[in-house]
């Protein structure tokens, strides 16, 4: 590989500057639910592209006119006037029959590659010198794209990032709330039509780089990326626009460096790879992340779950010996429970709940004075007392939902407490004490 | 090209298109027409890696490595939007890129290995399927024929020993669950047939027709019947048409044969789309100015008989499109009909009634006024009652129109105080 070599310095920032252009209108594409749109439009460009050259052929077999029939602008041409007719005919075929949008896209997609492909044999059958170069746009090689075709594609990918950051605002608005945009008085419909025209270029001009299969996944995969790490459009559009140049050029770098690798593939692999990291481990959102919550949340269930056993079992011991004596005679603590009886509550795995036992032993919440025999300490009788009026009062309120006026609540809010209004709470005591739920074993300290 | 080999081509073309037909139903009932475009990009590295471990063409290995991938996939798809949260049709397109970029990748790094043409691998070669044959009980036989002859053998008979479970599953997943069908475990059979298929399809046709006929024959079935059994039959039938005529067609015009049999497809498709007989976009064009012209037809025989009834002066198109608040155009239409039917005639620069268009007239008049008297028995205020008579007239039938006339207690003045014409 020769980084003195201008043309692959060329072909690598174009590359990169594809996957700029294609990341950023990926993600409306994405807030659109328009991903596998890039897909059919890109396999509906192929006709386009044989058509074109076949026009270019015809001309110039006529003294029509002089440039070759592989004119780049020739090309593009024929491929973004197929690649509207197709998005058109998946609009029609969804709005005027029963078949649903992606049924439509298969379709379109497989009708369009397939005259493409007869034009192409039809082409190639025909043996006219040029037509070697058209099966490129299959594959895609940006390493074998020289001067002229380098500098049309990055002028295209400049003018379609300019041309989404100019209207920013309105493609927000189409993306999450089309029908304001409406009430607002601004043509939606057009700026749809302009997005989809912008995706077609877009896919258009990552042809030859990246080849029809796999130019779909420069729009899909930097904005899923990008999606992980963000819930902001301002930040989710030019992250995907990084991740989608920086696919881009590592595409074009590795396929620089191994001469037989088509550029396509690497660049998808490479995007791939930034998708599979933001998967498992974007801080939020991230595989990794919510594993980890899930796990904290399941630890803080079991404990819960343990101390309210061990309160109730407390609590019904107390209840039949009379709740005073029950406590007078530990001097106030709450009396050993057996294990066996503690699991009998609810038969879960007994080393889960062995494990928890423990847990809560060594952050001195309950105390195993005899062996396979349990107790809360007074620390642990406080934390348990909250924890168990906790859940009964959000018995109450389950049961008086609709009288007591909360239907806002946050139902996310750790304590019923904490989001109902002071009388409401006082009601619910109430009601808590008319059922005989109140936690009956209180800490007399 | 000799006999047999277009014989064989036909064959294998037509198992194709049938098996592909037949799981691509399901799919498209179950809005998954894209998971099948998915799947069959995506058996491409379970190719790859499947002829690298064993260096040969051995098919049964290859069947398995790429029915593998199939799953690979539509278990990952189901993984991503599930458990990753990506939108499913993301993760569709994340998963068969990225599959399918190995694949090329695996071919590339390896070419001087695998006799695999990466063309082939979009759009195949069916017209070399008679050259690689087996030997099956002593006959020649193709192999993609075998081997296309074994994955339709398999998918007919799972959809038929499965018929109820995956019509259900597919129609009603809830339903399906709830009476004990494991709708998961339908999911992935499905899928299984299509990754069989895809990949037994693969080399005699490449992925674009597999997507093609998993797609196009079940839509155009789709928009041909109500009935699944029906649209499982039309499908494979309109992909067999498509699959010979498309060969024929490739053999005439000197084309790629996938390419003209995906290009037949789409023609039955527009057909139908177009024609079909009850959700044709033609076919419901033509229904609609079939009624709007019957309607305008009753409205200008019942405006020339109350003219009549009123002694005025014969009505011309102008007149009638004023009377009937409607367009000069139609009205002029609704009047040549007339003409031409000879329920009306010309006279003094209008036009009146004959003595059959007066008859027909005066069903429509009775019909009308009936149902106004009727509207005002059920407690319609006078003035309302006319707009309403108006629009529903036309479609009353005589036995309803007995009934109204029975429960309205056959009157003979409508609420109007004019009278209703009997015969």
């Amino acid at each position: 590989m020769d980084w003195a070599d201008p043309n692959l310095r060329w072909v690598i920032l174009a590359s990169s500057l594809l996957g700029v252009a294609a990341g950023t209108l990926g993600c409306f594409a994405l807030l659109r639910g328009r991903c596998l749109m890039g897909d059919a439009l890109a396999h509906a460009s192929l006709p386009g592209v044989c058509l074109a050259f076949l026009l270019g052929e015809f001309g110039r077999s006529r003294g029509w006119w002089s440039f070759e029939s592989k004119n780049l602008w020739l090309l593009l041409g024929g491929a973004s006037v197929t690649g509207m007719a197709a998005a058109w005919c998946i609009a029609a075929i969804g709005r005027h029959s029963r078949i649903k949008q992606d049924g439509a896209q298969a379709i379109v997609l497989s009708v369009f590659f397939g005259a493409g492909v007869v034009l192409l044999s039809k082409i190639q059958h025909g043996g006219s010198g040029e037509q070697s170069g058209l099966d490129k746009f299959l594959f895609g090689n940006a390493a074998a794209l020289v001067g002229a075709d380098v500098q049309a594609m990055m002028g295209v990918a400049v003018v379609l990032c300019l041309l989404s950051w100019v209207i920013y605002k309105e493609l927000k608005l189409l993306c999450f709330d089309p029908d304001f945009g409406n009430g607002l008085g601004l043509p939606m419909a057009r700026l749809d039509a302009l997005l989809l025209f912008m995706i077609v270029v877009a896919v258009v001009i990552g042809l030859q780089a990246v080849g029809v299969v796999l130019i779909s996944a420069m729009l899909i995969t930097p904005p899923t990326a990008a999606r992980f790490w963000t819930e902001k459009l301002h930040v989710m559009a030019p992250l995907s626009a990084l991740i989608g140049g920086l696919s881009g050029a590592l595409g074009a770098i590795l396929s620089a460096l191994a001469p037989r690798m088509p550029t396509g593939p690497l660049i998808v692999l490479a995007a791939t790879t930034v998708f599979m990291i933001s998967l498992l481990f974007a801080p939020q959102r991230g595989a990794l992340a919510r594993f980890l919550r899930f796990l904290a949340t399941r630890k803080l269930v079991r404990r819960e779950n343990v101390l309210r056993d061990l309160y109730e079992i407390a609590e019904s011991h107390a209840v039949e010996a009379g709740i005073s004596s029950a406590q007078n005679e530990n001097n106030g603590a709450p009396p050993e429970i057996d294990e066996e009886e503690l699991w009998q509550k609810r038969r879960a795995a007994r080393g889960v709940l062995r494990a928890t036992l423990h847990e809560l032993a060594r952050t001195k919440l309950v105390e195993s004075p005899t062996a396979g025999r349990w107790r809360l300490t007074t620390q642990g009788l406080v934390e348990a007392y909250q924890v168990e009026r906790r859940h009964r009062l959000w018995e109450m309120f389950l049961m008086y939902e609709t009288s007591l006026g909360a239907q806002s609540v946050d139902r996310d809010a750790d304590a019923v407490e904490h989001f109902l209004t002071p009388e409401a709470l006082v009601q619910l005591e109430d009601m808590m004490r008319l059922h005989g739920r109140e936690p009956k074993l209180e800490v007399n300290i | 090209m000799d006999i047999s080999s277009v014989l064989w081509i036909f064959a294998t073309g037509s198992l194709v298109a049938a098996s592909c037909a037949l799981c691509g139903s399901f799919l498209i009932l179950r809005r998954m027409a894209m998971l099948g475009d998915a799947i069959s990009h995506a058996v491409l590295p379970g190719i790859a890696i499947a002829f690298l471990l064993t260096k040969s063409r051995q098919s049964i290995v290859m069947l398995i490595g790429a029915a593998v991938l199939g799953l690979v996939t539509a278990f990952l798809v189901q993984a991503l939007s599930r458990g990753g949260r990506v939108r499913n049709d993301a993760a569709i397109g994340v998963t068969f890129t990225s599959l399918f970029a190995i694949g090329v990748v695996l071919i590339s790094r390896y070419a001087h290995m695998v006799d695999l043409d990466l063309d082939c691998v979009l759009y195949g070669v069916i017209e070399f399927t008679p050259f690689y044959t087996v030997k099956v009980a002593g006959w020649d036989i193709p192999q993609a024929f075998a081997q296309m002859a074994i994955v339709f053998s398999v998918c007919l008979l799972t959809v038929t020993l499965l018929f109820k479970e995956l019509k259900i599953s597919a129609f009603d997943a809830e339903m399906a669950t709830a009476v004990g069908i494991n709708a998961g475990l339908m999911h992935y059979i499905l899928m299984g047939l299509v990754s069989m298929t895809a990949v037994g399809s693969f080399e005699p046709v490449g992925a674009i027709l597999v997507v093609a006929m998993l797609a196009v024959p079940p839509a155009t079935a789709y928009l041909l019947t109500d009935d699944l059994k029906m649209m499982l039959l039309f499908s494979v039938v309109c992909g067999v048409f498509s699959a010979i005529y498309g060969t024929l067609l490739a053999e005439y015009w000197n084309v790629s044969t996938s390419g003209a049999m995906t290009l037949v497809a789409g023609l039955l498709f527009v057909i139908a789309f177009l024609a079909g007989p009850r959700y044709g976009v033609l076919t419901r064009w033509w229904g609609r100015r079939q009624l709007s012209q019957s309607v305008a037809r009753e409205d200008a025989l019942q405006a020339l008989w109350r003219v009549r009834e009123q002694a005025g002066k014969p009505l011309d198109a102008l007149g009638l499109a004023a009377l009937t608040q409607s367009d000069t155009g139609t009205s002029r239409r609704a009047l040549r009909n007339l003409l031409k039917t000879q329920l009306a005639q010309p006279e003094n620069g209008g036009f009146v009634l004959t003595e059959a268009g007066n008859r027909a007239a005066q069903e429509l008049v009775h019909r009308h006024r009936v149902y106004e008297t009727y509207l005002g028995e059920l407690g319609y205020p006078e003035d309302h009652v006319h707009a309403a008579a108006d629009r529903t007239e036309h479609f009353i039938s005589p036995e309803i129109e007995r009934h109204v006339d029975a429960a309205a207690g056959n009157p003979t003045r409508d609420p109007h105080g004019r009278e209703i014409p009997h015969d």
